[in-house]
């Protein structure tokens, strides 16, 4: 590349997509040769599925926001952020039952033995094991405790991970601000249409004040509008209804002047799920439903009956059939949409942003690159939507049509492959760009109810009594643990209220 | 739930390389009640010839609990640190296969991006020389690495070379000690039961008779039992890797020595190996029976050793591809009866290895579910046809003026998965590894820069560091390395101090 050359990549939608691709990419290319431009519109939602005002973050947002230089306790405060160690789950194994789900492993290995083939061990001799009782978030969650974990590896207080409850207007404004930083910035004026080129690639967008902006790459996160990539080139959505058949969303949000717990919730309801996630003094509540089984409540199952009514969403679940097309690359709903019952939506914006990084290209048009990221890209969400299926699949309410026609399905291939083996003798086989690890498969099938018929056949090399004295360890040594921990109300306040990182402390 | 029934009794028919690696592996289920019987027959000759290997082994060597000292000694090994190419890209050409990584990345992007921005603006030497591995080989140096990785000799990766034969006979005395029952016997029939068609027991000669629950067929080529007895069906390679035989010969130590390195040199109808080991050396041509008469082939590769013959020359005859079913009904195939790729890039024993371990793992009850058959099947599958990929890279991006063998295999359509590498790679450097691949993507790099598959630019992102820095980062990886190099004792001197065996011939007395 020639020294005086500039180029520009054209950010569509003035979302938390649109300004998180917008930060990464001002961060990554070299300044220089590369100018990043945020282009909002009339509609910008959160461009991830406008599902309510909240948003959970993954333990994967770490690193993220490490890469950007973000301090986590500005983004707390930005955002009334609180700690997250997990989901608690009701309803979905049985009518009334509750599970757990960590963010990060459960257990521990003895030897080269699986916690989970040991667990798998013990319940054929008879003995009734919770997968969860041996997870130190789990156990933290329950006791609404919460501290980082330590750095040391050896301590037990080591072995968890946490993500983030934000709200979403508040993170918008805090990446807004490190891709500003970054040297990206805002077009002058909001987007009028996009201008196809005489080869079908988009040559440019017009803007309400008449300019005109050519761009070497567009990016497309106007959310489940897709303007660009579904709208412009016409590209075709692939629908997932079939085996996740919600479609309508109701959400709220309510003060809550109690401590929030380091845990969201999701409940099962009969045509649907509600969930909850804790903010600083407030709670967002969503209500998910497919409507072709009756309506789920409404306001009175989300419990804000008499309020401001609440916000309300038509959505189909399923994915865009190209992401990158031509010079466009959609993230967020625009390229994949998928109910919030796990929060992917924002891991998925980042591991395509850096994929977009690591593929980056040199020349508008880019067909090599492009079908490389396409092809990971539809792994990835499809492995995220099998995720969710594999929850539906194994449910446990019998008595409402909605359960069980999501429970009769025929899952897509990949994933009967996995429930087979997992089935068999507790195998999580894994394909590249899968975006749960196999503990969190294990963990949700386990959980689920779904247990292997046998254990490996190193597990039947160790004795019970080796594999009691183990568990019974590591549950002694998790709770001690535990009582280190600060309760979460407590170390948040702390958190909102540190110094940013580089002053004294 | 029902407690399963796990598996009573495990038959290893044939021994050779294949079958004692299993039967070392096995042996550890030997202490909780299992039957671990291997047969075999003095009166077959095993294809086993010199050996070479990749790093893994030294897992496997590792899980048994083998010292390598003694080991190196017994199987009269030496030390591989990757493989020379002669010839191949294109006549006078030369590149290596390290083991071991290039370079050091820098900030979260690759090296070999960097390298090949400064390697056009004539700032860099070949990539080989930012490759510890490659830079010792070069000087025919090695020392033990170390773990730590503060030191640049933490850089150093290596393998073996080894007389297969010997490594075979080394394994039967440890699975022996361990429990592991060899039976001498000549295989006579394959009894099938009616009900299932599994495999019931197997006839030997003198009208012995021994039972199992589950075979392992390690008989080679012929795959008694997984194709003789259960006609699992073969898919063939021969239209990528069209070579079909080979002619091998042991030759005596002279000449270039006891190299740390295997080496490959490309002929008219295919190519030669030479593996040099503290002994002897190996020696083979491997070719395609269209292009050139096995007289003549012999006649090639005795015209170029490098030293007096030890024996008259061997043909074997073999066909690139796979067994549908590795796995088939309670009949596991291992080694040669499963597939063959040629040794070209040394990946025999490893899928051996691979066998063994993915066997372990899926141990299947006696009810024999066919859930673990169908991952096992999958799992070999797949590593299968990634090993063949990058064996069938070297062929295809050939320049070669000589022989029709080398424009058909440059003109032929590849398989999409490696087209699809080879395109990412020749645009921007871009390369990903699928499904947790062998080979790594240093080893990639090397034979697609090797094979002149030269990317057309780099990662945009290497232009965001300042390219004074980059230059300085380089030339001092090169002079690092090139100083650890030299402080490393000659390998021939790194043998005999550790691990000589009885009957070395080393070409040069120590120091």
């Amino acid at each position: 590349m020639t020294g005086g050359e500039m180029r520009t990549i054209a950010i569509l939608g003035g979302t938390v997509a649109g300004w998180m691709a917008a930060a990464t990419l001002a961060r990554r290319l070299p300044r220089q040769h590369y100018r990043v431009l945020v282009i909002e519109t009339d509609r910008d939602g959160d461009g991830l599925g406008d599902f309510g005002t909240t948003l959970t973050a993954l333990p994967s947002i770490r690193p993220f926001h490490d890469a950007l230089g973000i301090d986590e306790n500005l983004i707390l405060r930005a955002t009334r952020g609180s700690f997250a160690l997990g989901v608690a789950f009701a309803g979905w194994a049985e009518p009334d039952s509750a599970y757990f789900l960590p963010f990060g492993a459960v257990g521990a290995p003895l030897g080269p033995v699986a916690f989970h083939q040991l667990l798998t061990r013990l319940r054929q001799q008879g003995r009734n094991v919770r997968a969860a009782d041996y997870s130190i978030a789990a156990i933290a969650a329950q006791a609404g405790r919460f501290a980082r974990p330590s750095a040391d590896q050896r301590a037990i207080t080591s072995q968890y991970a946490y993500g983030l409850h934000l709200d979403a207007w508040g993170y918008l404004a805090a990446m807004r601000a490190t891709a500003e930083a970054h040297g990206a910035q805002a077009a002058a004026a909001p987007f009028r249409q996009a201008l196809l080129g005489a080869s079908g690639e988009i040559a440019s967008l017009e803007l309400a004040n008449g300019d005109s902006l050519a761009a070497m790459l567009f990016v497309d996160a106007t959310g489940t509008d897709a303007l660009l990539s579904q709208g412009s080139l016409g590209v075709g959505f692939q629908s997932w209804r079939q085996w996740l058949p919600c479609d309508r969303a109701m959400a709220a949000r309510l003060a809550d002047p109690s401590d929030p717990p380091p845990l969201g919730q999701v409940e099962t309801l009969p045509t649907g799920w509600r969930s909850t996630t804790p903010l600083a003094g407030e709670t967002g509540h969503l209500l998910c439903w497919s409507d072709a089984f009756g309506d789920a409540g409404g306001a009175t199952a989300l419990g804000i009956e008499g309020g401001k009514p609440p916000h309300m969403v038509s959505f189909e679940n399923g994915r865009n059939a190209a992401p990158w097309y031509r010079n466009c690359v959609a993230i967020g709903a625009a390229a994949c949409m998928l109910e919030p019952l796990h929060p992917v939506a924002l891991h998925l914006v980042q591991s395509a942003l850096a994929r977009l990084v690591t593929l980056f290209p040199d020349v508008a048009d880019a067909p090599v690159e492009a079908a490389e990221y396409n092809r990971m890209t539809i792994n990835e969400t499809e492995s995220a939507r099998d995720f969710l299926i594999a929850q539906y699949v194994t449910n446990g309410r019998l008595a409402d049509p909605f359960w069980n026609e999501v429970r009769t399905v025929r899952p897509p291939d990949r994933l009967v492959y996995k429930l087979a083996q997992f089935a068999s003798a507790g195998r999580m086989p894994m394909y590249d760009d899968d975006m749960f690890e196999d503990a969190d498969w294990i963990a949700l099938l386990d959980a689920q109810g779904l247990h292997p018929r046998r254990h490996d056949a190193l597990a039947g090399s160790v004795p019970i009594e080796h594999i009691e004295q183990h568990l019974g360890r590591l549950r002694e040594a998790i709770i001690a643990g535990v009582k280190t921990m600060p309760a979460h109300g407590e170390y948040l306040r702390r958190a909102h209220a540190a110094p940013p990182r580089g002053a004294a402390a | 739930m029902t407690s399963p029934a796990p598996i009573r009794s495990i038959v290893i028919v044939g021994g050779g390389t294949a079958g004692w690696m299993a039967a070392a592996a096995l042996s550890r289920l030997v202490r909780t009640g299992v039957s671990v019987t291997l047969v075999e027959s003095d009166a077959i000759a095993t294809v086993g010839v010199g050996e070479a290997t990749i790093p893994p082994i030294r897992n496997f060597n590792g899980l048994l609990g083998i010292d390598e000292n003694d080991f190196l000694s017994k199987t009269q090994g030496t030390i591989k640190l990757g493989i020379d190419f002669i010839d191949w890209t294109r006549e006078g050409h030369r590149y290596t296969h390290p083991f071991g990584e290039f370079g050091f990345d820098i900030e979260g992007v690759k090296f070999h991006h960097f390298w090949r921005k400064l390697y056009a603006e004539g700032k860099a030497s070949w990539i080989e020389d930012y490759n510890l591995c490659a830079t010792a080989q070069k000087l025919g140096r090695y020392t033990t690495p170390v773990a730590d990785p503060a030191s640049v000799l933490s850089r150093l990766t290596y393998a073996y070379q080894f007389d297969a034969s010997l490594y075979a006979a080394y394994l039967r005395a440890y699975a022996e000690t361990r429990g592991v029952v060899r039976t001498e016997g000549k295989v006579l029939d394959v009894l099938l039961r009616s009900i299932d068609g599994h495999v019931e027991a197997i006839q030997l000669e003198g009208d012995r008779r021994i039972d199992g629950e589950l075979f392992i067929d390690c008989t080679g080529f012929r795959g008694l039992l997984i194709e003789g007895a259960l006609q699992t069906g073969f898919e063939s390679w021969k239209h990528w890797l069209q070579c079909d035989r080979a002619v091998a010969v042991p030759s005596a130590n002279e000449g270039t020595g006891i190299t740390p390195y295997t080496r490959s040199i490309a002929r008219r109808a295919g190519w030669q190996w030479r593996i040099p080991l503290q002994h002897r050396v190996g020696n083979g041509y491997v070719y395609c029976s269209d292009d050139i008469g096995d007289d003549d082939a012999a006649a090639t590769l005795m015209a170029n050793l490098d030293g007096q013959t030890l024996r008259d020359p061997m043909l074997i005859k073999f066909e690139a591809g796979r067994r549908k079913l590795a796995w088939n009904r309670n009949v596991v195939a291992l080694g040669l009866a499963s597939g063959f790729v040629e040794p070209l890039e040394s990946t025999s024993i490893h899928m051996i290895q691979t066998g063994v371990s993915k066997l372990m793992a899926l141990l299947p009850d006696r009810d024999f579910s066919p859930v673990d058959r169908d991952e096992y099947n999958r799992q070999t599958q797949t590593q299968m046809e990634q090993v063949r990929d990058f064996v069938i890279l070297h062929y295809h991006a050939n320049e070669r003026t000589d022989g029709d063998l080398w424009r058909r295999v440059r003109e032929m359509e590849i398989p999409e998965t490696l087209r699809r590498k080879i395109d990412l790679f020749r645009r921007r450097g871009r390369f990903f590894r699928y499904d947790d691949e062998l080979f790594a993507d240093s080893s990639w790099i090397a034979v697609l820069l090797g094979q002149n598959v030269m990317p057309a630019g780099w990662d945009p992102l290497a232009d965001a560091v300042d390219p004074a820095l980059v230059r300085q980062r380089l030339d001092r990886i090169r002079e690092v390395f090139r100083r650890a190099a030299e402080a490393m004792p000659r390998h021939e001197d790194w043998l005999a101090r550790n691990c000589p065996a009885p009957t070395a011939t080393f070409t040069r007395k120590t120091a």
